[in-house]
């Protein structure tokens, strides 16, 4: 049976939720979907399915002031892990979309886009930026003028928040390759 | 000072109706309700000047009244004069928030002055609480998380998974079968400390709750539940009898020859 304090509680939620636009962050809980763990991604990143030993980016000052171009905010960490093979680089990413972060993992050779896939999607709407006729936009699609996709990306309708963090990944992940390539060969 | 009995009304006690004795019973049934609906409509009536909805409340009967809180019970990890704390899906560094987490499944030192967390990923923070790095299942070993330890008199870090126990290179960059012998002292869950679980209830009931929030419940009885609403609601239909009754009663008097 409900008790006068959580019925109180429920009529203050929904107040909280109606009045002031509450962005409901951690309380409007939706189910986690995974279509691909990021271990398969990064697996499936290079053609024999052995990525190898990880490698580890700095997120140093400069670089997150490039980041806060693309992503207006950090990164979160102070360094960041991708796999590499010559000059193939694959990422898991995340970025929120409305209130949770979308995972994407996205594969970038010879400074373009060859595969970008949502792999964990946490939001209530725009889990259509998952589809395959969204996500083959990015193939191909590199850098201009400094951080800028050199191709347009179509939105999704409803899924406008979703779309924007895809893109901002697409950008991050040329971004960091571009960053790692210049690096000396360790 | 003696009364001077009116000209135009006579000493003959006006007869009450039979309901008058309900006009008095009502009146004072309910009386408590009206001086609470009419002081906190007074409150409310002056939010802004007495700074209701700006004023947070802190008493803790209150918020355990609105059942305002975390659920369960918090899982901590004690790592050197530090906690690890994971309460209601929040992961927590002492009393700062780091993010979400389903679970948390150890704590312990990491070199010299780090700390490493098991959830679903394995969180590297620097001696600060701030964020090094998250690995996630992509820079784990297979399997879901199960423990967090390191092996016996050595460093290399250890995590057992559904598919078994594994133990990192220095760098956590790669992850080896280790073998059934080897021994492993694992990262075991304690207590939380009252001056750490306290602070982590009060910012989660934060400023969730207004005295503006709290009078207004009051005003509406909500504060007591449905009942309270209903009661209200009762004591707004006897205020309306009484007004009616003691008018008509007021103006039977004056009307006497």
């Amino acid at each position: 049976m409900t008790s006068p304090g959580q019925v109180i509680s429920r009529i203050i939620l929904l107040v909280s939720l109606a009045g002031c636009g509450w962005n409901g962050a951690w309380a409007a809980e939706s189910d986690e979907e995974v279509y691909l763990s990021p271990s398969a991604f990064i697996a499936e990143a290079f053609a024999d399915g052995t990525p190898g030993e990880p490698k580890r980016l700095w997120l140093t000052a400069e670089v997150q002031a490039e980041v806060m171009q693309i992503l207006d905010h950090n990164y979160a960490g102070l360094r960041l892990r991708y796999w590499q093979r010559e000059d193939r680089t694959a990422w898991i990413l995340e970025e929120i979309g409305k209130v949770k972060p979308i995972t994407t993992g996205i594969v970038v050779e010879a400074g373009a886009i060859v595969k970008l896939q949502v792999l964990v999607y946490r939001e209530s709407h725009g889990w259509e930026v998952r589809h395959s006729f969204f996500t083959d936009q990015f193939k191909g699609v590199t850098l201009r003028d400094g951080t800028k996709l050199d191709a347009p990306i179509d939105g999704i309708t409803g899924a406008t928040l979703s779309v924007n963090a895809l893109r901002k990944l697409g950008r991050l992940a040329l971004y960091f390759d571009r960053r790692v390539q210049a690096l000396p060969p360790s | 000072m003696s009364s001077v009995p009116s000209p135009l009304k006579s000493d003959r006690p006006v007869r009450r109706p039979r309901w008058w004795a309900w006009h008095q019973r009502l009146g004072l049934g309910f009386a408590v309700v009206f001086l609470g609906v009419v002081l906190t409509g007074i409150a409310l009536n002056h939010t802004e000047y007495l700074g209701l909805d700006r004023k947070p409340v802190t008493a803790d009967w209150i918020y355990d009244w609105y059942d305002i809180s975390l659920d369960g019970e918090p899982i901590g990890f004690s790592v050197g004069s530090d906690w690890v704390v994971g309460w209601d899906g929040q992961l927590l560094w002492n009393t700062q928030l780091l993010g979400r987490a389903t679970q948390v499944r150890g704590a312990q030192t990491y070199e010299p002055s780090m700390t490493l967390i098991l959830t679903d990923e394995l969180w590297v923070l620097a001696s600060t609480g701030d964020l090094v790095e998250r690995l996630g299942s992509a820079s784990l070993p297979d399997g879901t998380p199960r423990r967090l330890g390191r092996l016996a008199g050595d460093s290399p870090v250890v995590i057992e998974t559904t598919t078994g126990r594994y133990a990192s290179d220095g760098e956590l960059l790669t992850w080896s079968p280790l073998a059934a012998e080897k021994k492993v002292v694992w990262s075991e869950p304690a207590e939380v400390p009252a001056p750490i679980r306290k602070p982590i209830l009060r910012a989660n009931r934060g400023d969730g709750l207004t005295f503006n929030r709290v009078i207004l419940d009051l005003h509406s009885g909500r504060f007591f539940g449905r009942l309270g609403v209903w009661v209200v609601d009762l004591a707004a239909v006897a205020l309306i009898f009484l007004t009616v009754s003691g008018t008509w009663y007021a103006w039977r008097i004056k009307r006497r020859p």
